[in-house]
This record gives C-alpha cells, structure tokens and sequence, in this order.
C-alpha cells in the first residue's frame, strides 16, 4: 500500500506546516499500521465505550459491543479534526 | 447531510454508532498534524489527554455537525481505535454474525460514504433474500 493519488495531489505536507520528510515519516507509520486492519469477514473486535446521550452529554454508561448483537451494526470512526 | 440520511433511512435494520477517537489533526500536533483547511474554518482542537476532555470535544462535533446517530466515546488506551486501525478516519459494516461485511480503507480518501450504503443494502438485500 502506498500513499493515494487522492492525498498527494492535496500536499498535506504544505497543509499541515511540515517538512516532506516529516511527513513522509508520519504517513509511513499510517501505512505501516494498516497490515493489522480487520479484513471482511474477519470477526469484528469486541470493544466497550461510553455512551452519549442526544444531546453529546455523558451517561456514565456502557456501550459494549460483543459481536451477539444478532443484526448488523455499522461504525463510523473519527473526530471533529 | 448525507450521513444522518444513510442513518435515517436504514436504522430500523441496523444499529449504527459513530465511535468518538482520537483527534486527526490537533492544534498541539501531538498524534497528528494541525491542517490548515480547520484553521481557516476555526476547528483549533488539542489532543484529549482524559476523557472529560474527549467527551467535550465529541459533544462539539455532534452538535455542531449535526450528527443523528449514537455516539460512544473510545477509551483512553485508543482501544477501538487500535483495533480496528481506525485513525483518522474510518467506516464499517458487522453483519449479524459479528463478522465484518465491509470496511472501508483508510479516511479520509478511502472515507467513501458511497461504499459504505452499498454494502449497507447488499447485506440488507441478502438478508431478505435468505428469509
């Protein structure tokens, strides 16, 4: 796997104030962590989070995520940045 | 805004969470890189060195994008994060066995909201099918 048409043509380097170097260093890492990636049906890993509630406050509670829910479950990773 | 729409219209199938990690692109550079298109749009975040701090920023994104759908916090030790190799960002679909039915690459240029619908109808179509 190598960095995408897609990302080059955006230069993050300039974007993130950052040598190539650096950057090539960073992105080396990204890349080199996604040989542990699950794979399509590979079991989905079992974790636990806390819940939010609708409005973003905390509830203290726990999601747990067993891989028993019996229906499908989709994920959106990410955060605000 | 496209993702409330995929999550409107097939939540009665399927449950759906956005899973809360680490910043992308924190003002502190520390896990990743400030960019500038968020400086220009004000989006100046640290990274969460606690969950308190994780939890307010997880708050601001969901208000402030809108988003519909449930939202769980990953933990400190990046546990989901890691496991699913999820950094930045990142979209996936468990079928009902607990197995993943599609993930997508890499975000944010394999963070095809696209995709992901397919296969969100492809593993609806082929449940039907088989009842």
């Amino acid at each position: 796997m190598k960095i995408s048409e897609w990302m080059l043509e955006r230069k993050p380097w300039e974007l993130w104030n950052i040598s190539r170097e650096k950057f090539d260093e960073f992105y080396g890492n990204l890349l080199e962590r996604q040989k542990y990636v699950p794979n399509v049906g590979d079991p989905a890993p079992h974790f636990e989070a806390e819940r939010l509630d609708a409005n973003g406050n905390r509830t203290g509670e726990s999601f747990k995520f067993t891989g028993e829910e019996g229906r499908p479950v989709a994920f959106v990773f990410g955060s605000y940045t | 805004m496209r993702i409330n729409n995929i999550y409107n219209t097939y939540k009665n199938n399927i449950d759906f969470y956005c899973v809360y990690v680490k910043e992308a692109h924190p003002e502190d550079n520390i896990g990743g890189y400030q960019t500038k298109p968020n400086i220009d749009e004000g989006i100046i975040v640290n990274q969460h060195t606690n969950i308190e701090e994780r939890a307010e920023v997880a708050q601001v994104c969901m208000l402030r994008m809108n988003l519909e759908m449930p939202m769980v916090l990953d933990d400190m030790d990046d546990t989901a994060e890691k496991s699913y190799v999820a950094y930045p960002d990142r979209l996936y679909l468990v079928g009902a066995d607990g197995c993943v039915a599609y993930r997508s690459e890499v975000g944010p240029d394999g963070f095809i909201l696209d995709d992901w619908e397919g296969a969100i109808k492809a593993l609806l179509a082929g449940k039907i099918a088989a009842e």
